[in-house]
């Protein structure tokens, strides 16, 4: 018990800061909540709400979940009876997940980079617009993210045990139950073990302690969803396909509504060729566009800069060239330029510029990266792996909200605080150089 | 310049601060006035003429409950709340679905929606239920619109030319004569209109 309270009191006198800015976070939004949220108008939460009622009184054969599994519902429900008051279990819900999310981007960030780069990325995600959204109204967002989160912290620790591999499984099966996405980050975390900690383990060792965790923890929800539901998914792909996709024929519409109960294969099927023109709008310009926001409406958007929300690109792209140590030699240039140009040519070629020409930026630097590999650290690989995986699995939808785009978005702010707290003193370092060389050439 | 890094992050957390703080705002708060500009909201904040957001459905709310057999009866609309509110039976509509010829009438009792709309109405009602084809008049319809439309950018963006945006104005000749206006307010950005619907008489 000495040993608890001594280790809490460490904890604390090591973690001021960040644990200051957690507790701002939460007073903050406990007071919006709780005194500006009166009534119960997110019709997301309602629904969940109502579904859990309906599962749990056991009327789940007319539940029309088709977005998520039946975590958030039982949840929401749960929490909401033993309160006697669903709006107030589904605020303390989102309220504590966000917290949650906040405290954690201190540590994920310090697993990768030095505690003032953890901290200023604490701060960006302690004000972003969005992270505000979450913290109050009622949706089925917040709880996952939290356990993405979780997961995302031991995924990036410097030495595992294996005990960090089952946990990293464990928080994101978690999370599976409330949001399938999640499923991604596990992927994405099993090709970096399988890619870049190999030579460090025997074989399948570590891959096998992630993968077994997170089938164990969603078992309960792939056996309830077949034994009562008929079917392990409640998934439905094609119903937002239909709705959602941008180019759309009328006789793929009709075709569509046929198979919306299908699977995804049977919509690709229908029109191979449309398929990937979506596929691609959403990967090069719809998705990245909640990130960075090309267009001139700047609500929806996760930049640092929300209000001109396309800026917030620079500094992150001015992180990911400080940690890649990329020294502007003729070499390096000659790669930058040349990718550019054969990229430029290829979306003249096949695509549109208007559309793709996010592929200027993603494939110079990601050349840059390829190049650059083994100066990345391992644990910063894994998030620019998830970041990838994630959006090239998502994009098969266009995201509809910002926010569902958190799950990869920390490895951004944690880059633009790495430009700005170490990435600025080095350039200024560097022009002072020069001046003072230029100076010395002078005098001479 | 020693400390250019920190004014510039100083700088950006507080672009953020006022940003979430204006969001925030505009998340629970409307402006009285009805202007076409987001940032608007500012304006109105620094003069005090703000209300809730929330004060249309309370009222709204009150309305309904004012119907002793509310419980048994259905509304059409987009959002759910008045529904779980009122314990009575929510018909969804995003007032999207059938044909754009179609009527009032014609999209109230769903005469040309699809299957694709019949079942998610179905799938996003109260309760929600698999019957498509099953006949359910509302007792009230509710209706909500905003004056921003979305970003042309994104997948969902249409533009609004719907032959249910009549609904908007209470007033307007063409409305039905089953349709009885009960409520209406306009706020800064949009605006909701309550009728209640004689379509059994």
């Amino acid at each position: 018990m000495q040993d608890l309270k001594t280790s809490v009191i460490k904890f604390q006198n090591e973690n001021k800061l960040p644990i200051i800015v957690t507790a701002i976070f939460f007073f903050t939004f406990f007071y919006v909540s709780f005194f500006h949220h009166l009534t119960f108008t997110e019709s997301d939460g309602i629904f969940y709400f109502l579904t859990g009622e309906q599962i749990l009184s056991g009327y789940e054969d007319n539940i029309g979940i088709i977005g998520a599994p039946i975590g958030g519902p039982l949840l929401h429900a749960s929490f909401g009876n033993i309160l006697d008051d669903p709006f107030v279990a589904g605020k303390i819900i989102s309220l504590l997940s966000c917290t949650g999310v906040v405290f954690t981007s201190f540590f994920i960030t310090k697993n990768l980079f030095s505690r003032k780069v953890a901290l200023v990325t604490q701060l960006f995600f302690a004000v972003n617009p969005k992270i505000a959204h979450l913290s109050i109204m009622v949706l089925n967002e917040a709880a996952p993210l939290f356990f993405i989160f979780i997961s995302l912290y031991y995924a990036t620790k410097k030495q595992k045990s294996t005990t960090t591999y089952a946990l990293v499984g464990i928080f994101l099966g978690i999370a599976f139950c409330f949001r399938y996405q999640s499923v991604f980050i596990l992927i994405a975390f099993l090709v970096y073990l399988l890619i870049f900690e190999r030579e460090r383990i025997f074989g399948l060792r570590n891959f096998c302690l992630t993968l077994f965790p997170f089938l164990v923890t969603i078992s309960p929800l792939l056996i309830f969803n077949n034994l009562i539901l008929g079917k392990f998914s409640t998934l439905s792909p094609n119903f937002y396909l239909l709705d959602l996709f941008k180019f759309q024929t009328e006789s793929w519409r009709q075709n569509m509504v046929n198979i919306v109960d299908e699977g995804i294969f049977s919509a690709f099927s229908l029109d191979p060729f449309l398929f990937l023109k979506n596929y691609f709008y959403n990967l090069l310009f719809h998705n990245p566009d909640h990130l960075f926001k090309f267009s001139i409406d700047v609500y929806d958007t996760l930049s640092i800069i929300p209000l001109f929300p396309i800026l917030g690109i620079l500094p992150a792209i001015g992180g990911f060239l400080y940690i890649t140590k990329i020294n502007l030699n003729k070499k390096q240039l000659s790669i930058l330029l040349s990718t550019f140009f054969i990229t430029f040519l290829l979306i003249g070629l096949f695509g549109t510029l208007e559309y793709h020409f996010m592929l200027l930026v993603i494939i110079p630097l990601s050349v840059i990266g390829i190049t650059n590999i083994h100066k990345i650290p391992n644990n910063v690989l894994f998030l620019l792996i998830s970041c990838i995986i994630f959006l090239i699995f998502i994009s098969v939808l266009p995201v509809y909200r910002a926010f569902h785009l958190f799950p990869i978005w920390l490895i951004l702010p944690a880059l633009s605080s790495l430009f700005f707290i170490e990435g600025i003193p080095a350039i200024q370092v560097k022009i002072k150089q020069l001046r003072h060389f230029g100076g010395t050439d002078d005098e001479t | 310049m020693m400390k250019l890094n920190l004014i510039i992050v100083s700088l950006f957390l507080l672009v953020s601060i006022g940003f979430t703080f204006m969001l925030t705002l505009s998340t629970f708060y409307q402006s009285e006035n009805s202007t076409d500009s987001k940032f608007d909201i500012l304006d109105s904040f620094l003069s005090g003429e703000l209300k809730t957001a929330e004060e249309d459905v309370r009222k709204i709310i009150q309305l309904l409950k004012q119907d002793e057999n509310i419980e048994d009866k259905f509304i059409m609309t987009s959002d759910k709340t008045y529904a779980y509110h009122t314990n009575s039976k929510l018909i969804h509509a995003s007032f999207a679905e059938g044909s754009p010829d179609d009527s009032i009438e014609d999209f109230i009792t769903k005469k040309n929606w699809s299957y694709y709309e019949l079942y998610f109405s179905a799938m996003s009602s109260i309760p929600p239920h698999k019957d498509l084809y099953v006949e359910q008049i509302p007792n009230y319809l509710i209706y909500s619109y905003t004056n921003f439309s979305d970003d042309p950018n994104t997948t969902w963006y249409m533009d609004d030319d719907s032959h249910i945006k009549i609904l908007e104005n209470p007033e307007d000749p063409n409305i039905p004569k089953f349709l009885n206006p009960i409520y209406s307010s306009v706020f800064g950005n949009g605006g909701i209109v309550v009728y209640e619907v004689n379509l059994q008489d």
